[in-house]
């Protein structure tokens, strides 16, 4: 499905996807989004991917059908939330199913996005320190990727206490 | 680490001025390479004709600054600056900054002294495997604390 962005004078706006997980690095890294685009002038699309279910024993479960309606609107609620947190009203939310960063790669793909940002992990990777969406994500994105590091937000708490 | 800087302060200083909204910086690590002139462009889009950025040149591993200041680099800097100034837009202030020693490192250093707003680095450099966002980056990405933008060969 094409989506296309288009502003008043009906050119296309340049787009910004910003990769949301619910993780404190995304948090950040949706600020990041919304300045950029500000600053830049370019539309913002916020997405947050879910995971499909694991594939059960049974040989008859149809591959890819496999996430609940449930998780769907848990990921809608989580982009909406992050969106309220990061004072954001105007932006496009998609949530989409599969493996994050060929999720992301591929919408950024499909809207010709100029730049995406993404948290350098979520919230389920705290042991590695590059996360491994995001590095993942390097190797497939078509356009340039902003990582916020979980450092940077260590510093950017540790400035505001 | 030997540091040795080939100091090559070509700026148009506009510091002064900024005085309401702080210029963005970014520091650039930039390989000589037709795809390093993408990184530089989409770096001085990023920083705006009032920003700044500190382009970050780290010669080959093994180089000591010795033989920088030999005749087989003598060439070097100037044909990094004109292909600079080849890829970025007029009136974006630059410096260049030709270094030995780990380019991660230097590139670190660089922003941690400079106070930059953001690294901004090409994916991979030579033979990296597909889908590898080479050791550079990686090892960047790993000890930032700063935002990290990673710009692919094809970008």
């Amino acid at each position: 499905m094409a989506m296309f962005s288009v502003r008043s004078n009906g050119h296309r706006a340049g787009v910004i996807v910003c990769g949301v997980d619910g993780g404190a690095s995304s948090r950040e890294a949706l600020r990041t989004a919304r300045r950029l685009s500000d600053r830049l002038g370019l539309s913002l699309v916020v997405a947050h991917v879910v995971a499909p279910l694991p594939v059960r024993t049974e040989p008859w479960t149809p591959p890819g059908a496999s996430t609940s309606t449930e998780d769907l609107a848990a990921g809608e609620e989580l982009v909406s939330a992050q969106c309220r947190a990061a004072g954001i009203e105007r932006a496009e939310r998609r949530v989409l199913v599969g493996r994050p960063a060929e999720r992301l790669a591929e919408l950024a793909d499909e809207l010709e996005a100029e730049l995406i940002v993404v948290g350098s992990r979520g919230q389920r990777h705290q042991a590695a320190l590059v996360g491994s969406v995001s590095s993942e994500l390097l190797g497939l994105a078509p356009c340039p990727v902003l990582v916020f590091p979980a450092r940077a937000l260590d510093f950017e708490e540790l400035m505001e206490a | 680490m030997c540091m040795a800087q080939l100091a090559l302060d070509n700026i148009h200083d506009r510091a002064q001025d900024a005085v309401q909204t702080p210029a963005l910086t970014a520091v650039v690590g930039y390989d000589g390479s037709p795809a390093g002139a993408a990184v530089i462009s989409h770096a001085a889009r990023r920083v705006g004709s009032d920003g700044y950025l500190i382009v970050v040149h780290a010669l080959p591993l093994g180089v000591s600054a010795s033989d920088v200041e030999s005749s087989s680099y003598r060439g070097l800097a100037g044909a990094l600056l004109r292909s600079i100034e080849a890829a970025l837009p007029e009136h974006v202030s630059y410096e260049l900054r030709i270094v030995t020693g780990p380019a991660s490192r230097a590139l670190l250093d660089a922003a941690g002294r400079s106070g930059a707003d953001e690294i901004v680095l090409g994916a991979s450099r030579g033979r990296a495997a597909r889908g590898a966002i080479g050791r550079v980056a990686d090892a960047v990405l790993r000890h930032a604390a700063l935002p990290v933008t990673i710009v692919p060969r094809s970008a």
